[in-house]
């Protein structure tokens, strides 16, 4: 996997001298070979279930190959999409070398993200967490507005707060496993610590759990550290909503994983879990709240981030087999559910240029392909069935009836039923009524978005064998058994 | 007698800490953040002496560039620059930040203490010195108003970090510890870079009116 991030560094640093023309086709193709590259590993991990590189710095196993793949479709679709919305923005006199800049932040971006998923060290995977933080900063800033300034301030400064603390979650695991591992990178290796977790000191585990939970939890957009996210998914320009919410916050959440993974086999299952169960169902409780009366399309989407992640959190809290099975597979689902969402409001809002519910009226007289999009979209991210969401969120909800958890159940059953209200009322009014305005759609917007749906619909009626596979192992080794 | 030295280091950084609660002027904040920086860079090279890393003199000796010279030179750029008023603004006023400090110490060394540490540390009092230098510091983020003092904030979080990392093992390894100064300074360009910008193109900016945003 060394060249799918090699590539996409160098790809990076060129953009900036390329003609925009080539940098729009380019990054078409070059996202496209980055997702079969990535693709291709799925069988060779399958059969070896871990794969190291550069000595063992990086490694690909079932968990975050998953991930990976997923980020790399997501990548492919929003490359095509950018096209069209970039040029949309040209004709509104964005200048070209701002397009450029957008594409190098966007890369360097992508580029962090693959390292968190890929690495195997903690400390690596906290500076290119940090990574992700300073590439987006600029582009929440992107249209240098009032309030796109504000977002990215506070954007910076919250989510390097939270992931300051999340360094002081990495000190404390070296600090309980350098005795053990000896100095040096060994000893923040995630193959070496779950080999040697039993042994650990649980209360310094304890310590570093809380501190990754709340600081990676800042960035995988968590209830009490959750306040950059509405801002900055709506100032963003949407392909890198799109991103953020897909697939950033999801990277954060698997490095909270992988701890977990580490604290649980030193005993500690309970206190994870019920920290995991607390944090989901208060992130899944504000989002409904603030759902239901949203006043912007955007920032309605990224609530709706806030409440998968609760709902992810809720699932691994919940912790038998088919409650981590069915979080990995919600992850799994979001990214293509919440690319297909902000990819086809996007279209909305560069068409429109406004943000407001209110002033957006008739999108099925004025924009009738995309209209059909977002209302497909809303159906399938708000959980109805045939849609992958469905599938995952019965899952989630079954798993916790497995664990005896009743009351849970119905109190997330009653949020996700005002979300699923807020969704269709907000949404609806958004879709019927008059338009005399039609605008012409752009078919470089609209393909990814029928690709991403055509996921989400293959994915909620079957699932493919080499993904259940791959599921499976990846539950084994959240539970500790057979990582390698 | 060496984890004593360590100790005392780490008292005078949290001392420094404490001071940066009290002051109302931004010069003398980014003179103690950097006088913090350099007590730091002392505490690393002490222990890099100790067990003759060569690790630690590296990392002490990013630590006094960037730390102590570099981000200070920048931020007094930025402040003379922008002819940011003096005065530091505060929701919370210094004779209450001091009674919440003290509280967050005794809070500190009272949960350290029901941890057992095992195995050789090379000062134990560091940790709960350092939680509450990190906590000081999140308490400076989230107590002014003025997006400057928020950076300096932060940063003094930061500097509890470096020392705990430091001073409990014998320090992070190197990779990470050089990743870490790159995304410290690297963030605290950006930071200066957007302050920059708010205070060019929003007149009266500060911490207040980003609670503009409703839900």
């Amino acid at each position: 996997m060394g060249y799918i991030l090699a590539i996409q560094l160098i790809w990076t640093a060129l953009v900036k001298f390329l003609p925009l023309r080539v940098v729009y086709v380019a990054q078409v193709f070059i996202t496209a070979i980055l997702f079969l590259g990535s693709f291709s590993y799925i069988p060779k991990v399958i059969h070896q279930k871990v794969i190291f590189q550069i000595k063992d710095y990086l490694f690909l196993d079932s968990l975050n190959i998953l991930i990976l793949t997923s980020l790399l479709f997501l990548v492919f679709c929003i490359a095509i999409y950018s096209i069209g919305y970039m040029k949309k923005e040209q004709e509104q006199g964005l200048s070209e070398d701002k397009v450029k800049t957008f594409y190098m932040w966007k890369n360097l971006f992508v580029f962090c993200m693959s390292v968190v998923l890929v690495s195997n060290n903690f400390g690596i995977a906290w500076i290119a967490i940090e990574g992700t933080t300073l590439s987006t900063t600029f582009l929440i800033g992107f249209y240098n507005t009032k309030d796109a300034i504000k977002a990215s301030w506070q954007y910076i400064i919250i989510c390097s707060f939270g992931i300051a603390l999340g360094l002081f979650g990495v000190v404390t695991l070296y600090f309980a496993t350098y005795h053990a591992l000896g100095e040096g990178m060994n000893s923040l290796n995630w193959i070496n610590i779950i080999k040697i977790s039993s042994n650990l000191d649980p209360s310094l585990l304890k310590i570093s759990f809380a501190f990754f939970l709340v600081g990676f939890g800042t960035k995988a957009g968590l209830a009490p550290m959750h306040s950059w996210l509405p801002d900055a998914h709506s100032q963003a320009p949407t392909p890198i909503s799109a991103l953020m919410s897909g697939v950033l916050l999801s990277s954060a959440l698997y490095l909270i994983l992988r701890l977990k993974a580490i604290v649980d086999s030193a005993g500690l299952v309970h206190f994870t879990s019920n920290l995991l169960l607390l944090v989901g169902m208060l992130s899944i409780f504000i989002a409904a709240i603030a759902i239901i009366g949203q006043k912007d399309y955007k920032r309605l989407l990224a609530f709706s981030s806030m409440e998968h992640m609760g709902l992810m959190a809720f699932a691994f809290g919940v912790g038998n087999r088919l409650g981590v099975f069915a979080g990995l597979l919600h992850l799994i689902n979001h990214v293509f559910a919440k690319g297909l969402m902000f990819s086809s409001v996007g279209s909305v809002l560069v068409n429109f240029h406004t943000r407001e519910i209110s002033k957006i009226k008739g999108l099925y007289k004025s924009m009738p392909l995309t209209a059909v999009f977002i209302t497909l979209g809303v159906l399938g991210i708000t959980g109805i069935p045939p849609f992958n969401i469905f599938i995952s969120e019965f899952l989630i909800l079954t798993s916790a009836l497995d664990a005896h958890m009743y009351w849970q159940i119905v109190v997330v059953l009653l949020f996700l039923v005002m979300i699923f209200g807020g969704f269709i009322y907000l949404f609806s009014s958004m879709l019927m009524g008059k338009s005399d305005e039609v605008k012409k759609e752009d078919y470089k917007m609209l393909l990814p978005m029928a690709m991403l749906l055509g996921m989400m619909i293959y994915l909620g009626i079957t699932m493919p064998e080499n993904m259940k596979i791959l599921l499976n192992n990846a539950v084994d080794i959240l539970s500790n058994k057979g990582v390698l | 007698m060496f984890s004593d030295f360590i100790e005392l280091i780490g008292a005078f950084v949290l001392v420094l800490a404490i001071l940066q609660i009290t002051s109302d002027r931004l010069y003398f904040s980014i003179k103690v953040y950097a006088i913090q920086s350099f007590f730091v860079s002392i505490s690393i090279l002490s222990i890099g002496i100790y067990s003759s890393s060569f690790d630690l003199y590296v990392s002490s000796f990013l630590t006094l560039v960037i730390k102590t010279f570099i981000i200070p030179y920048a931020l007094f750029k930025t402040i003379d620059e922008m002819k940011i008023k003096r005065e530091i603004k505060a929701f919370v006023n210094i004779t209450n930040s001091l009674l919440v400090i003290s509280a967050i110490i005794i809070f500190t060394f009272l949960l350290t203490r029901y941890i057992n540490i095992g195995g050789s540390v090379i000062a134990k009092e560091i940790f709960p010195i350092s939680l509450s230098i990190i906590f000081i510091g999140a308490f400076i983020m989230v107590s002014r108003q003025k997006p400057i003092t928020q950076l300096i904030g932060f940063l003094t979080l930061e500097n509890g970090i470096m020392l705990v990392a430091t001073s409990v093992t014998y320090g992070m390894p190197l990779i990470v510890e050089i990743g870490i100064f790159f995304d410290v300074i690297v963030g605290a360009t950006m930071a200066s870079l957007i302050i920059h910008h708010i205070n060019h193109d929003i007149d009266d900016m500060d911490a207040t009116s980003l609670s503009d945003f409703k839900e």
